[in-house]
């Protein structure tokens, strides 16, 4: 399999007050073509940052990205100028959103808004762009398509919009689409259509798919491979088989006990002690060591590298030293 | 559509109604009359209560106001007491077009100063050129319309001498397209600042706010340039609400107007109005004040029409 997407030490610092904040702190994460992956973590974990800084949308200032490359299809996007770049942006890597409800344009129609890009990208005339706009809705599910082309967002539901996302994202073909919590604001039954959808899309058209998730759900559902992050680094990378038979990061275990099983009894629901600390407040030493059941004096002084496993597991946690590969 | 506009018409007539006995009754209270300002010498007594008699000014105040509104209705707004003889309609009509080219022009000003303006501050805030534009826009709405109008015909037209220091044409020429616009020139940019100055603060404002919605940056996610993300997407949504400033801008431009008009001595229906108040010269000031009122409502049912127009969510 060959690498579409790979993030080498990504860094992304925001300044405040002077102070440069690491929001997303030294990711290294590969996509390959084909492949689902997803990007696990509490809020605050540096996700949307991540996602941001591949597609280059972080507002400038105050964010920065401050070391590391994403090479995107043999190109390192970092170095790119905004003219590349917006070539490629809604081109090659395309992007929905968390909030369907506001991420649509409430004064362009919704068939505006899927020809300008097909326009823009493709360099279609108005009327190939229509054909393909009406296209892209019925292959996302409408079946009233050529009518939907006229009419307004407000007048559709919240999973009927981020159809419409996706029918945008999916309009260039793009090689990768990153899904920022895709489902999140949306009704559980409508979560599962729009997951089977964007998993239908992928295998026809052998997009990438980038998803970032808070829900574990979701996780199993698309994604084959799942990195997990916490405070700005990943910490733990998986198959999604190996990782949910067998979590190895603490902070991973935590994850998976949030999840309310119904075998249980127990009336209070399972949490992770504590809190995610804000970048200024990261500890020395491994930055879950605070929160972390296991933690032990070496976790408090010494900050963990990503321990790279057989099976191409990778954990940063101490209790799993001794399992390095031998590269 | 057309259903609105009706309802909204019919929906203007009481409050006309209301605006016309509003102003008949502060006009009555104020003291003096059309007879006191007349300081003829030769005036006697008795020839002052034989006005009064013809015109009816010893009538109570709501005799006198049914008298005035049955031949309003009619569309008769009488006589000038001051310009004896001369119908009210005709002192306005004359008027009318010079104050509503002076208000167009400034207005048409206002709005391609501002808007680009405000929509700069608002992609690149706290940049010097946004400061720069703040700090100006402050002196703008700071500043009163006719110093303003004083200081620029001192500066520009008496000492340099680039502008004609008033009226809407060199007397006496033949009709000159250049020479009316030369003469437009300043008391329309002096009209223009205060409401020049107010908008491009709320197109900043508005802009700001729009460029951070979750749609733009799905538009800047699609790959577009800064400049047709702004325009295209940006703009769009937030003229929006600076539609609805224009309908609130119209009534300061009316009484803006009779300002500027009496500093430029622009022959409008403003500096009319200042003389006709002075001299209580009670038909044209009504007739004044209902035409006015007409326009500002006018001016808010084209705001609402727009406003539906630009914005698809609005229904009737």
């Amino acid at each position: 399999m060959t690498a579409l997407l790979e993030l080498k030490n990504l860094k992304t610092h925001f300044k405040r007050d002077k102070v440069s904040i690491p929001a997303v702190d030294g990711v290294d994460l590969t996509i390959n073509k084909g492949e689902t992956v997803a990007l696990v973590g509490e809020s605050g974990s540096g996700k949307s940052i991540t996602s941001l800084s591949i597609m280059k949308l972080i507002p400038s200032p105050p964010g920065k990205i401050v070391d590391g490359s994403i090479i995107f299809n043999g190109k390192d996007l970092v170095n790119l100028n905004e003219d590349d770049m917006c070539k490629i942006r809604g081109n090659d890597i395309s992007m929905i959103f968390q909030e369907p409800m506001t991420s649509l344009n409430p004064v362009l129609t919704i068939g505006e808004q899927i020809i300008e890009v097909l326009m823009y990208h493709q360099k279609m005339t108005r009327a190939q762009a229509v054909n393909k706009a009406v296209e892209m809705l019925e292959m996302v599910g409408f079946s009233r398509a050529k009518a939907l082309i006229n009419e307004y967002p407000h007048r559709l539901s919240g999973g009927m919009r981020q159809r419409v996302m996706i029918a945008i994202a999916m309009s260039c073909n793009p090689k990768l689409l990153i899904a920022d919590e895709p489902t999140t604001a949306l009704d559980v039954t409508i979560q599962a259509q729009i997951l089977d959808l964007m998993k239908d899309l992928s295998k026809q058209y052998d997009t990438s798919i980038l998803i970032i998730t808070h829900d574990l759900g979701v996780v199993s559902e698309v994604a084959d491979k799942v990195v997990v992050m916490y405070c700005g680094q990943v910490v733990e990378e998986a198959l999604v088989d190996d990782l949910f038979d067998e979590p190895l990061h603490p902070y991973t275990i935590g994850l998976m006990g949030s999840i309310p099983s119904l075998e249980d009894e127990t009336d209070r629901l399972q949490s992770i002690e504590g809190t995610v600390p804000p970048p200024e407040h990261f500890p020395t030493g491994c930055r879950f060591a605070p929160r972390c059941p296991h933690a032990f004096d070496r976790c408090r002084e010494e900050a963990p590298s990503l321990i790279q496993m057989a099976g191409g597991r990778k954990a940063r946690c101490f209790l799993h030293s001794d399992k390095e590969a031998t590269l | 559509m057309i259903s609105y506009i009706i309802r909204r018409t019919l929906m203007a007539i009481p409050l006309l109604f209301g605006i016309t006995i509003l102003s008949f009754a502060i006009i009555q209270a104020a003291p003096g009359g059309p007879t006191t300002m007349m300081m003829d010498p030769s005036m006697k007594p008795s020839d002052r209560e034989k006005f009064e008699e013809k015109y009816g000014l010893n009538d109570p105040v709501h005799v006198q106001y049914v008298k005035w509104l049955g031949n309003m209705i009619k569309g008769d707004f009488g006589d000038s007491l001051i310009k004896r003889g001369t119908p009210v309609s005709e002192l306005i009509m004359n008027r009318l077009p010079n104050t509503i080219l002076l208000m167009g022009a400034s207005f048409i000003l206002a709005a391609i100063i501002a808007i680009p303006f405000g929509i700069y501050s608002a992609m690149r805030p706290y940049s010097k050129l946004d400061n720069t534009i703040t700090v100006t826009s402050f002196l703008g709405v700071a500043t009163p319309n006719f110093w303003f109008g004083l200081i620029l015909i001192m500066f520009l037209s008496v000492k340099m001498g680039w502008f004609p220091t008033g009226g809407v044409a060199t007397l006496n020429a033949d009709f000159n397209l250049w020479d009316r616009i030369h003469h437009l020139i300043l008391p329309a940019f002096v009209l223009a600042t205060a409401d020049m100055a107010a908008l491009t603060r709320y197109t900043r404002s508005s802009m700001l706010e729009v460029l951070h919605q979750d749609y733009i940056r799905t538009a800047k996610s699609k790959g577009f340039k800064e400049k047709r993300v702004v325009l295209k997407h940006g703009l769009r949504n937030g003229l929006i609400p600076i539609i609805t400033i224009f309908g609130l801008m119209l009534p300061s431009f009316i009484g803006g107007a009779a300002i500027t008009e009496k500093v430029f001595a622009w022959p409008g229906i403003g500096q009319l109005f200042i003389d006709s108040a002075f001299q209580r010269d009670y038909p044209v000031i009504m007739a004044l004040t209902v035409v006015s009122a007409v326009l500002v409502v006018i001016g808010n049912l084209v705001a609402d029409i727009l406003y539906a127009i630009f914005d698809p969510r609005i229904e009737y």
